[in-house]
């Protein structure tokens, strides 16, 4: 039984997604007080790419990303790309969690060990992927609300505050493009514009009414960024530029700065739990198409991998930094240029004119015979 | 006693006559065996099968120029009856009546003295049977091969009262009751509509209880009646005494606290769903009636809500979302604030509760399931009391949670507070069953929010919604209109659009006409139009 989500369920996840840890922990800091404007203009090539692999989906309609590398490669060398695509993918669900775990010691638990944190996590995450990707979607549709709503109240309750100082944004473009430029290559569009189309990849395949995800997916694509760029200058705005490059997590520094009536104050422990929906639902997605790819590689159904696979993801999202300086320095000097650029950008491209050129081939062939 | 195997009528679906026999009524391991010509054969007949048991009666006639046979369960029927509506026609039987011959006499015979009286026929020995067992007086006849049951149903039964659990201020006020007869035509009696139909199955080996199907022919999706059909033909049990059974029998999944099968004892709630599209099924013996397929959001709509004003219905609706969630919720965030998050609440609020907390022993979480817990134990024992006592159980809980348990230095003042609002709100919802799914998830939060604080009782959130949405109710999605959104389906699930506004039936149930009327109107006159020129 192929399960599917409907459009509203993919439009939401996806912005749910997008927004996941990306809108908790600061991005576009190379840019400084621009960091919007890089968001913003990050999005450009985002469109493009999403643009480019949904041509390829429909180029053969109802095949995730692993079948079509089975189209443009052959199935052997398609398995050890599955492979690699799976590991990444688990890896990115280990790195959004490491995220998530530091947030929660930092934030809300400080006595905990990080350990509880990650495996319980999993363990939910688990029982959402073992009922299946047509129940992310609906945890997705409940969810997101809540979300959406949080991040709005926040920019209500700053500005009611009287936190919220728009000269912080300025001097715009004090320093030219090429800041915005340094902040866009290789990381924003690694993280967390790449990772959009990437996950359109698989996802779009699993929606019911494929001839619109693409529409449906750019409408997706640009509010998230929207709200990305939002969140961008209410951290610039509220904090100034300093203080949000030294947080590690400017949402709820902001969040911290709260306070009136005499009864919201200290509400970023309440913003923990609202994100805390985004990553479930990131990690989730991360570790279905990661689950995918073992179901392509394997010819089986996922759910027995599920477990084991969870539980591996706990472990190496403790495991795989010493501490959460390094952690940072991974994800932003070391994964966009080395990991996201080929898996994210790179290989779908080739992929992408392989599948073309196939396809060309094949119709002159075709109209030979005829 | 296991005499019949089971039986059902599944393929029967026109016009459907209750009390039809069946081949499948044959003993099982035992040939169907025909009536016989002989009185005396007949009798050891059935005295086989129903022994000496004390309430067997045999009585010998005559009808005109034949000697007869009347056999009947004295506890199933009225003696009264017996004597007017059988003894004596069959006297005056004996001089006016035409001899009885052949078979085909005996339904002339039926129609001069017993018109208009509810009747079969049995060829077979298990027809004659299962009729005396469900309430006729059987006439067998000299030479005749064929036996005629007359129904005389005079067993008492409770009057239709007030409900007792699902009661209402305003609006109708009678409630099923116990006979299932008295409960179809309670459904009939609001409902005119001639392609109302109900389908009679008897299900377990020993009781053989009658259970029927309900539904409007056109409206139902013809999927959800043949699985209904199909889940109560596979049913292989020996005994149902409620339509609890057959709600575990049927439920589409049984490891859940929710309940994914509504049920009712109203009447005008039961009317009001089959108009919506959905199935009734009533079970013989049992005032509550099954409405399926059933969604969360059904759970906290009661019949009042249309018959009230829609904006204090919506308010309503509302406050009954707010109290489940605080008897779901409520006293896991007391402990995970008390442990874990001191800074969420405001801190003068938090000195006050921990200076509360100053003279009590325990840790906050002992606190709250020590009080729960009691709390469970009174209500357990308020429903099961014997009615005399009721005065104790009051006085004494009062004692329990109120202030002599803060006095004694057990329990904090707002430890009383959660409790008594927790106990307050579980009794919100309009159905029972569903009040209980929240008093069980509370102690997994409870545990949860005392392990994690707040984390522990998201992720037992995330773990419920990610439950809750995989659940179904015969094959609708147990969340329906609200996951999967459904956005035409809005007009009666949080708020209440007016009568005339919501003109559609649940998309979610996939209706024969997806339309309830078509140009129903607001009774207010359209704004007029200004013509003065």
């Amino acid at each position: 039984m192929k399960e599917n989500i409907s459009l509203w369920q993919f439009f939401v996840l996806t912005i749910t997604f997008e927004l996941g840890s990306a809108v908790v922990v600061g991005i576009g800091n190379d840019a400084k007080q621009d960091a919007w404007i890089a968001i913003l203009l990050a999005a450009l090539p985002g469109f493009l790419l999403i643009w480019m692999y949904s041509y390829l989906l429909s180029l053969l309609p109802g095949k995730n990303l692993f079948e079509i590398m089975e189209v443009a490669f052959g199935r052997k060398f398609a398995m050890g790309l599955t492979i690699a695509y799976s590991v990444y993918f688990f890896y990115l669900a280990c790195y959004v969690l490491r995220d998530f775990v530091e947030m929660i010691g930092s934030a809300v638990l400080f006595n905990t060990p990080s350990g509880v944190v990650a495996v319980t996590l999993m363990l939910v995450i688990a029982y959402i992927l073992y009922l299946g990707f047509e129940v992310v979607g609906r945890v997705a549709e409940i969810f997101s609300p809540y979300m959406f709503f949080f991040i709005f109240l926040l920019s209500i309750f700053v500005w009611i505050s009287g936190n919220f100082e728009i000269k912080n944004l300025q001097p715009v473009l004090s320093e030219g493009f090429q800041p915005i430029m340094n902040a866009i290559f290789p990381q924003l569009l690694g993280f967390p514009i790449g990772e959009i189309p990437i996950i359109f990849t698989v996802l779009m395949a699993h929606t019911s009414n494929f001839k619109y995800s693409r529409k449906v997916g750019m409408y997706a694509f640009g509010t998230g960024t929207v709200i990305l760029v939002w969140a961008a200058i209410l951290q610039i705005a509220v904090l100034g530029v300093d203080i949000k490059l030294r947080s590690d997590f400017p949402l709820l520094s902001v969040a911290r700065m709260v306070s009136f009536a005499n009864f919201f104050e200290r509400i970023d422990a309440t913003i923990v739990f609202i994100m805390m929906f985004g990553i479930i639902l990131k990690i989730s997605v991360f570790s279905f198409i990661g689950l995918k790819g073992l179901e392509y590689v394997f010819r089986m159904p996922y759910r027995p991998f599920v477990f084991p696979m969870s539980m591996l993801i706990a472990l190496f999202s403790l495991i795989n930094s010493e501490s959460f300086a390094e952690h940072i320095e991974k994800g932003f000097k070391i994964l966009p240029p080395y990991f996201h650029m080929p898996f994210q950008i790179y290989i779908p491209l080739l992929i992408f004119f392989i599948v073309i050129w196939k396809k060309k081939r094949h119709r002159f062939r075709k109209g030979g015979n005829r | 006693m296991n005499f019949f195997k089971k039986w059902s009528s599944s393929e029967q679906t026109k016009f459907h006559q209750s009390q039809t026999t069946s081949e499948e009524l044959v003993p099982e391991g035992e040939k169907k065996t025909g009536l016989k010509n002989h009185l005396e054969q007949n009798r050891s007949l059935l005295q086989q099968v129903f022994g000496d048991t004390s309430d067997f009666h045999i009585e010998k006639v005559y009808t005109g120029n034949r000697e007869g046979l009347v056999c009947y369960l004295e506890s199933m029927v009225k003696h009264s009856l017996i004597s007017e509506q059988i003894m004596k026609p069959l006297s005056q039987s004996s001089f006016k009546q035409k001899p009885i011959n052949k078979v085909k006499d005996l339904d002339d015979f039926r129609k001069s003295f017993f018109g208009g009286i509810n009747f079969h026929f049995a060829n077979y020995k298990h027809e004659a049977v299962w009729h005396i067992l469900s309430g006729c007086a059987v006439i067998f006849i000299e030479g005749i091969t064929k036996a005629l049951a007359i129904e005389i149903n005079g067993t008492e039964s409770r009057a239709i009262t007030e409900p007792t659990t699902q009661t209402i201020v305003r609006g109708p006020k009678d409630a099923f009751v116990e006979d299932i007869n008295t409960n179809i035509s309670l459904v009939r009696r609001r409902l005119k509509n001639p392609r109302l139909r109900f389908e009679t199955y008897h299900i377990g080996k020993d009781t053989l209880t009658s259970v029927n199907i309900g539904f409007i022919e056109g409206t139902v999706n013809e999927e959800i009646i043949a699985e209904v059909r199909k889940r109560i033909s596979r049913i292989d049990i020996n005994a149902i005494f409620d339509s609890g059974n057959l709600e575990e029998l049927i439920t589409d999944k049984t490891f859940t606290p929710f309940p994914t099968i509504y049920s009712t004892e109203r009447p005008d709630t039961v009317t009001s769903n089959l108009i919506e599209g959905k199935v009734a099924i009533f079970v013989g013996g049992s005032p509550f009636i099954l409405l399926v397929p059933t969604v969360f959001t059904d759970f906290f709509e009661v019949s009042e809500d249309y018959y009230v004003h829609f904006f204090l219905a919506s308010f309503l609706r509302i406050i009954r979302y707010m109290a489940f969630l605080i008897a779901l919720l409520l006293p896991s965030f007391y402990v995970a604030i008390m442990t874990f998050h001191h800074e969420l609440i405001p801190t003068r609020l938090f000195f006050s509760l921990a200076a509360q907390r100053e003279g009590v022993p325990f840790p906050t979480v002992v606190e709250v399931l020590l009080m729960e817990i009691t709390f469970e134990f009174l209500r357990e024992a308020g429903a099961r009391m014997p009615r005399a006592v009721g005065q104790t159980i009051s006085i004494v809980g009062a004692l329990v949670i109120g202030q002599a348990a803060v006095e004694a230095g057990i329990v904090s003042n707002a430890m009383i507070i959660i409790v008594a609002i927790t106990g307050i709100c579980n009794y919100v919802s309009p159905v029972y069953n569903f009040g209980s799914s929240s008093r069980l998830l509370r102690f997994l939060f409870i545990f949860f929010s005392a392990l994690l604080g707040f984390y522990g009782i998201i992720l037992i959130v995330m773990l419920l919604v990610a439950h809750l949405v995989s659940l179904r109710s015969f094959g609708i999605p147990y969340l329906a209109p609200v996951a999967p959104f459904i956005i035409e389906d809005q007009d009666d699930v949080f708020v209440r659009f007016p009568i005339w506004g919501a003109r559609k039936r649940p998309s979610y149930l996939n209706t024969g006409s997806p339309i309830k009327s078509y140009d129903a109107k607001s009774p207010s006159p359209p704004p007029k139009r200004r013509t003065d020129s």
